[in-house]
C-alpha cells in the first residue's frame, strides 16, 4: 500500500537529542535523579514515535474520499467565489489529522477557514468550506488538499495530496453598465453619427463628377452627356472594434499585479463594456511571438461573457511582441473596416511595422496604440537618491519605448502615451476621440 | 494564572530546596553570600517572568553575574572573604539565570530538558557539598574547598569505574535526599507535561487548556446576504466542521505516557535491586531505541512520499 515517509519535527529532533544529550550528563555523575529524567523523555519519544508509525501505516490518498462541491468556476475580480470539501476517512481508527486546501496568494479568505486540524474518530466525514475573494485577474488553481497526519505530541509527521485539483477564473469586472461612463455626446446609435461617405461597401447617393473623383466610381448608366454622375459609398464613422493586447515578456513591465499586462486588460474591459453598451461589435486579439487567443466579433450579454472570460484568461507569454506579425494576425481576422486598439508597451518593436499599419489602412482599418508612460509604472520614489537610480534605471527602457513609439507614428497610427494610474479615465475617453473626430490623430 | 506560572510553580522548588539547603549549611553570618545567591535568582526570575524583557538587560545582567560570579572563582585561593562569598552565592543561584528555558513556549523539548538536567546538577552538586566535613574559613570558601572535594571524588569515582576497580567515594551517586528527588519529580513533570497535551499545544501549552472553556468559534455565524452565495454554499458553510479535541484516553500520547512511565518505574525497580544490570539494561535500552526510530525514520514504503506524484 503506498504510504508516505514519517518525518521528524523540529520537536522531535530536539526532544531525542536532548534526551540523549542529558542522558549523558547522567551517566558521568551516576546520579539516579539525572538518569531517570532524560531516559523518561527518551522512552516517550520512542515509544510515540512507534506508536505513531503503527497507527497511521498505509497512510495516503487511499485512505480518503473526497469530494469537492458548491465551487466557484469562474469569478468576477469585484465578487466572490466558494469552495466546499467533503473528506471521509476510509476505515477505523483515529488520528490526529490536519487538512488545508492551498489557495493562490492572489485569493483572500473572507468566510470559513481552508484549513483544519482536529481529531478525526473513526469514518466521521470532515467538511471544510470557505468563501473567498479574489485579488487579481487570470486563472488560478486551487487544491490539491494536503493532509497530514499529526502524531499527538508533535513529534513527528507523515504528509498526503489528494489530486482534486480546481481551477477558477478570475475575470475582469466588465459589464454593460460601463456605457454609463460613455462622455456625453458619443451615447447611443445616432445614423449621423455613425454613418459618413467613405470607402464602404453600401451605396448612399449619386452626385456630379469631378476632376478629382475615381474614375472607377462613375455610373454611367445614369451619365448622360452633358453631366457624368459618381456613385457614393458610405462607411461606418465608428465600425467594429478589435482589441489587440500585447502579451510578450515587455507587457510585464511594471509592479506585479498592475504590470503593463494587468493595465491593458483594465483598459480593454472599459472599452469593451463602452462598445458593448452601445450595442455595437467588439472583438479581442490576444498576441505575443503567435497568436494567443481570437474572440471574433461579439455584441450583446452573452458577447460580454465571452469577452470577460477571454480577458480573465489573457496572461503573460515568455517571449518578444511580433507587432508585425500581430497585425498581420489581425488584418486576417478582420473582415470589415476595424478600429483596432492595441495595448502594448511598445518594447522592442522590430519588423516591417510601417509596412503593416500601411497594408491595415489600405483596407480600411485603423490603429490606435495606448501605451503606458514607462516611469508612472512604478510608484515614485521619496528619496532623492532611490529616484535617481531608479530614473537612470530606466532611462534605456523609455528609450526603446520612444523608438517604438515614433516607428509607429511614422507608420500612420495613432499612439496615446497615458500614466499607468489613469489608464481607465485614458481607455473611456479614447473611443469618443476616436470616432467624433473621424479617425485618429 | 497563566502557563508560564503554573510551570514555574512545579520546576522552581526543586533548585531553591537545594541552595537553601546549601546556604543554611555553609552561612557563617557574611551577608555577601546570600546577597549572591538573592541577586541571581532575583535577576533570573525577573527575566524568567517576563518582568524584564529589554535584551540589553537581561544579556548585560546576564553577562555581569557570570562575570561577578567567574571571576572570583577562578582566582579563589588569591581572593579575600568577601568577594568569594558573593561569588559563591551567585554559583549556587546560577541555574535561575537558565530556568526560564525548561517553561518558555519558544524553548525546544531538547533545550527545556537540558536547561532542567543542567539546574538539577547544580543542585545535586550544592547537596552533596553538605554532606563533606565543615573546614574553617568564610563561607565561600567552605563551599568551594567542599564543591572540589565532591568534584575530585566523583572523577576518581567515575575513573575507576571505567578501570574495573571498586570506587572509593562517588558522592553525586549518593546524593538521594527523598525530598530533592520528590521536588525533581515535579520539575520534571512541569518540563514534560506540555507535551502530553495534543498537538494544539504549540498553541495551548499546558493539557489543562483543554479543560477550558473554548468560546465556541460557531460556524452559524451570520453570513451576509452581500456576499451573493448560492443556497448550497451558505449551506456548506454553516455546516463546516470545526476543531476538536481529541478523545484523550484513546489518544496514542496517552499510551507513550503510560509506556514511558513502566519503563522508568522497571528502571528504578532494577536500579534497587541490581545497580549494574540496571546500567547495562540503560544502555543497550538507549541504543535499542535509537535504532528503532531510525528504523521508522528510515523507511520508505513509497519514493519520496506522499508528496512525490
Amino acid at each position: 500500500m503506498e504510504s508516505s515517509r514519517v518525518v521528524l519535527s523540529p520537536l522531535g529532533w530536539s526532544a531525542l537529542f536532548g534526551s540523549l544529550s542529558a542522558l549523558l550528563i547522567g551517566l558521568v555523575t551516576l546520579n539516579l535523579l539525572l538518569l531517570v529524567i532524560p531516559l523518561a523523555v527518551l522512552a516517550l519519544t520512542a515509544t510515540e514515535l512507534l506508536a505513531f508509525d503503527r497507527a497511521t501505516r498505509g497512510f495516503g490518498p487511499s485512505w480518503f474520499h473526497w469530494q469537492r462541491f458548491e465551487n466557484s468556476s469562474e469569478v468576477r475580480i469585484d465578487g466572490v467565489g466558494s469552495m466546499a470539501l467533503d473528506l471521509e476517512r476510509v476505515g477505523p481508527g483515529s488520528a490526529y489529522l490536519e487538512v488545508f486546501d492551498p489557495q493562490p496568494e492572489a485569493f483572500e479568505v473572507v468566510l470559513g477557514d481552508p484549513h483544519l486540524l482536529t481529531w478525526w474518530s473513526g469514518s466521521a466525514p470532515v467538511r471544510l468550506a470557505y468563501v473567498y475573494r479574489p485579488r487579481q485577474r487570470g486563472r488560478f488553481r486551487l487544491g490539491p488538499t494536503i493532509v497530514v497526519a499529526h502524531d499527538p505530541l508533535g513529534f513527528a509527521f507523515r504528509t498526503t495530496k489528494l489530486e482534486n485539483r480546481w481551477e477558477v477564473l478570475v475575470t475582469p469586472a466588465l459589464s454593460v453598465e460601463q456605457a454609463s461612463s460613455i462622455p456625453p455626446g458619443a451615447t447611443g446609435p445616432s445614423e449621423a453619427y455613425r454613418r459618413r461617405v467613405g470607402p464602404g461597401a453600401e451605396f448612399r447617393s449619386l452626385r456630379e463628377y469631378q476632376p478629382s473623383d475615381d474614375a472607377r466610381k462613375i455610373a454611367w448608366r445614369r451619365s448622360g452627356l452633358e453631366k457624368v454622375y459618381v456613385r457614393e459609398h458610405e462607411e461606418e464613422a465608428h465600425p467594429e472594434v478589435l482589441l489587440l493586447l500585447d502579451t510578450g515578456w515587455g507587457m510585464r513591465l511594471g509592479i506585479p499585479g498592475s504590470e503593463g499586462l494587468e493595465l491593458a486588460v483594465d483598459g480593454a474591459t472599459v472599452i469593451a463594456g463602452q462598445v458593448i453598451g452601445r450595442r455595437d461589435r467588439i472583438a479581442l486579439l490576444s498576441y505575443s511571438d503567435r497568436l494567443g487567443e481570437f474572440v471574433p466579433p461579439q455584441r450583446g450579454s452573452d458577447g460580454a461573457e465571452r469577452m470577460t472570460q477571454a480577458l480573465g484568461r489573457v496572461e503573460l507569454v515568455p517571449a518578444r511582441f511580433d507587432l508585425p506579425g500581430a497585425l498581420a494576425a489581425a488584418r486576417e481576422h478582420l473582415a470589415a473596416p476595424t478600429t483596432i486598439v492595441l495595448f502594448s508597451t511598445l518594447l522592442g518593436v522590430e519588423g516591417a511595422v510601417e509596412g503593416a499599419i500601411a497594408e491595415l489602412r489600405s483596407r480600411g482599418h485603423r490603429l490606435v496604440a495606448l501605451c503606458p508612460e514607462v516611469a508612472s509604472l512604478f510608484p515614485p520614489e521619496a528619496d532623492p537618491i532611490a529616484a535617481q537610480t531608479m530614473a537612470s534605471a530606466l532611462g534605456p527602457v523609455e528609450q526603446q519605448v520612444e523608438y517604438g513609439v515614433n516607428r509607429l507614428r511614422a507608420g500612420g497610427a495613432a499612439v496615446v502615451r497615458y500614466p499607468a494610474t489613469h489608464v481607465r479615465e485614458i481607455a473611456a475617453d479614447l473611443l469618443a476621440w476616436i470616432t467624433s473626430g473621424g479617425g485618429p490623430v | 494564572m497563566t502557563d508560564r506560572w503554573w510551570a514555574a510553580v512545579l520546576v522552581y522548588p526543586a533548585p531553591l530546596y537545594a541552595g537553601l539547603l546549601a546556604l543554611d549549611h555553609f552561612w557563617t553570618g557574611e551577608l555577601l553570600f546570600p546577597i549572591g545567591f538573592c541577586l541571581a535568582l532575583g535577576f533570573g526570575s525577573l527575566t524568567g517572568f517576563g518582568l524584564v524583557r529589554r535584551s540589553i538587560w537581561v544579556w548585560g545582567g546576564r553577562l555581569g553575574l557570570v562575570i561577578v560570579g567567574l571571576v572570583p572563582l577562578a582566582y579563589g585561593s588569591f581572593v579575600a572573604g568577601d568577594l568569594l562569598d558573593l561569588a559563591t552565592g551567585i554559583t549556587l543561584g546560577a541555574p535561575f539565570l537558565w530556568l526560564e528555558y525548561a517553561w518558555r513556549d519558544n524553548a525546544s523539548p531538547g533545550a527545556r530538558v537540558l536547561s532542567l538536567e543542567l539546574t538539577l546538577l547544580v543542585g545535586i552538586l550544592a547537596l552533596a557539598t553538605i554532606s563533606v566535613p565543615s573546614t574553617t574559613g568564610s563561607a565561600g570558601g567552605q563551599f568551594l574547598q567542599a564543591l572540589e572535594t565532591v568534584l575530585s571524588n566523583q572523577v576518581h569515582g567515575v575513573a575507576a569505574v571505567l578501570g574495573g576497580t571498586a570506587p572509593a567515594s562517588m558522592p553525586l551517586e549518593t546524593t538521594l535526599d527523598v525530598t530533592y528527588v520528590g521536588l525533581g519529580g515535579l520539575a520534571f513533570a512541569g518540563v514534560v507535561l506540555p507535551w502530553a497535551s495534543p498537538r494544539t499545544a504549540l498553541d495551548e501549552p499546558l493539557p489543562w487548556s483543554w479543560l477550558r472553556r473554548h468560546p465556541p468559534t460557531a460556524p452559524s455565524r451570520h453570513i451576509s446576504e452581500e456576499l451573493g452565495l448560492r443556497p448550497g454554499q451558505r449551506q456548506a458553510l454553516a455546516t463546516r466542521t470545526l476543531p476538536h479535541p481529541p478523545e484523550a484516553m484513546l489518544s496514542p500520547g496517552f499510551g507513550a505516557l503510560l509506556m514511558a512511565a513502566v519503563i522508568v518505574t522497571g528502571f528504578l525497580v532494577l536500579a534497587v535491586s541490581a545497580p549494574s544490570f540496571a546500567l547495562l539494561v540503560l544502555v543497550l535500552g538507549t541504543v535499542g531505541a535509537v535504532v528503532a526510530v531510525a528504523l521508522v525514520l528510515s523507511r520508505r514504503l513509497a519514493p519520496l512520499g506522499g508528496l512525490s506524484a
